[in-house]
């Protein structure tokens, strides 16, 4: 006899539900129609990042966070990896080529794949080099540590946070403002998210993290999860409302 | 389809995982030897990725790359501790002392610098951010869950004024919890984005 938790059968329900309402969303949504969702106000900057980099001729630079290290309970380095590859896809013939620095050995090896294949789509790999993407740091104070020299170089156009991130990471901010570098921080940690928001660099706030969609690229996925996430919200603040009605009327134990 | 036997393989694994995970009872065994086969994985990919880095540095110290004190020192300190750790073993108490010596006052006076930007991030932000509903509330709110929760507070005598303080101190978990629930549909909706091979159909 098959038995499931019920913390777990809530799990199923939420999955089945998002699954259906996905694909309700993907088949309404085949033709664009209706008025599409704005873009994320932080990934759109890191479009403009990108602009200025190829203007100036200078290097753009990627910090993926701490990566698949165990101590961070998020998808967050599926999303930077989503990012990176965008950002490398278009700034392959960039004078200064765009470098990435990964916190954890996994994600170092996976980011260089995904450079090393946008050099490969752009039918450029004599282009490529090992160093373009790397570990700086096997935790989130030396990845930390290998980044900021990094920054501190004359020719950079910005830098790009994107994956797990900590409130500590606050210095890489700091220092970005004060090399007078533009910084985007996307990240889905709320920590982080909160003490970026206080440096005043760029942020992604709340679960704006999980819709990547830079410019024109991504956008058809991006206006369907951002429809099946309006959705699902609706969905689970009903569900909420209702169970706390029915815990404050004792039907629930 | 060199671009999809991968999504396709990611995502039957993704999919027999998720439904292990669920079914707990009779999958446990085999989540064992799953976690074993990404410890191992990973723990490859970790050696790959020092070997990298440090054949990056050791190539950077050979151009004279502007900053090659910095690669110098990381090599150096590599290969210290990699030798130490191999002559005396990882359990060594002497080896394990020296490390601590190093690190902890280390990643204490990084903490310490820490605490000072993010207290100068709590006043620079009305400068960068301008003063808005948003930046005003997130101040207040910041200084009153710090007063809130260093305890000065003592209302032992008017049960009632207690209850509302104790009850103030929770909010910041609520607001938490909302947002988590936010940014755990994200992540759902983006691993499912992944299983069904969404996140790489991009025009």
């Amino acid at each position: 006899m098959l038995t499931i938790s019920l913390s777990d059968l809530i799990a199923v329900i939420i999955v089945g539900l998002a699954v259906v309402i996905m694909v309700l969303v993907w088949l309404t949504n085949r033709k664009l129609t209706s008025e599409p969702i704005e873009n994320v106000a932080a990934y759109d900057d890191i479009e403009a990042l990108m602009h200025r980099s190829s203007e100036e001729g200078n290097a753009l630079l990627v910090g993926m966070g701490e990566g698949f290290s165990g101590q961070n309970s998020n998808l967050g380095d599926s999303v930077g990896l989503l990012v990176e590859q965008i950002v490398m896809s278009r700034s392959v013939f960039n004078d200064q080529p765009t470098r990435s620095f990964s916190g954890d050995g996994a994600l170092a090896c996976i980011s260089q794949l995904v450079v090393h294949g946008a050099y490969e789509n752009a039918m450029a790999t004599e282009l490529f080099r090992s160093d373009h993407s790397g570990l700086s740091g096997i935790s989130a104070f030396a990845w930390m540590g290998g980044m900021m020299p990094e920054l501190a170089r004359k020719d950079n156009a910005g830098l790009i946070l994107t994956g797990a991130m900590r409130p500590e990471h606050i210095l890489i901010a700091d220092l970005a403002e004060r090399k007078e570098l533009p910084l985007v921080a996307a990240t889905g940690a709320l920590g982080a998210q909160a003490a970026f928001f206080a440096s005043g660099s760029l942020v992604t706030l709340g679960e704006d993290y999980y819709l990547p969609s830079i410019g024109k690229v991504n956008q058809r996925a991006y206006q369907n999860q951002a429809k099946t996430m309006n959705w699902l919200r609706v969905i689970v603040a009903v569900a909420l409302i209702v169970s706390a009605l029915l815990k404050l009327s004792g039907v629930l134990p | 389809m060199k671009q999809r036997t991968p999504v396709i393989v990611a995502a039957i694994s993704g999919f027999i995982l998720l439904a292990a995970f669920l079914f707990q009872e009779f999958t446990a065994p085999y989540l064992g030897l799953v976690l074993n086969w990404a410890i191992i994985v990973s723990s490859v990919a970790l050696l790959v990725a020092i070997a990298s880095l440090v054949v990056t540095h050791i190539r950077f110290i050979v151009i004279g790359r502007k900053g090659f004190l910095y690669s110098i020192v990381l090599v150096v300190s590599f290969l210290a501790t990699l030798i130490l750790g191999w002559y005396l073993g990882l359990d060594d108490p002497d080896y394990l002392e020296g490390i601590r010596t190093v690190l902890v006052p280390l990643e204490n006076a990084l903490m310490g610098l820490i605490a000072l930007i993010l207290m100068s991030g709590a006043v620079k932000i009305f400068r960068v951010r301008g003063w808005s509903i948003l930046t005003v509330s997130f101040g207040l709110s910041a200084l009153l869950f710090l007063f809130l929760n260093l305890g000065f507070l003592r209302f032992d005598s008017i049960p009632g004024v207690n209850v509302i303080v104790s009850n103030l101190q929770r909010l910041p978990i609520i607001g938490a919890r909302g947002l988590l629930i936010g940014v755990a549909l994200g992540a759902l909706l983006m691993g499912l984005q992944v299983l069904f091979g969404q996140e790489v159909m991009r025009e």
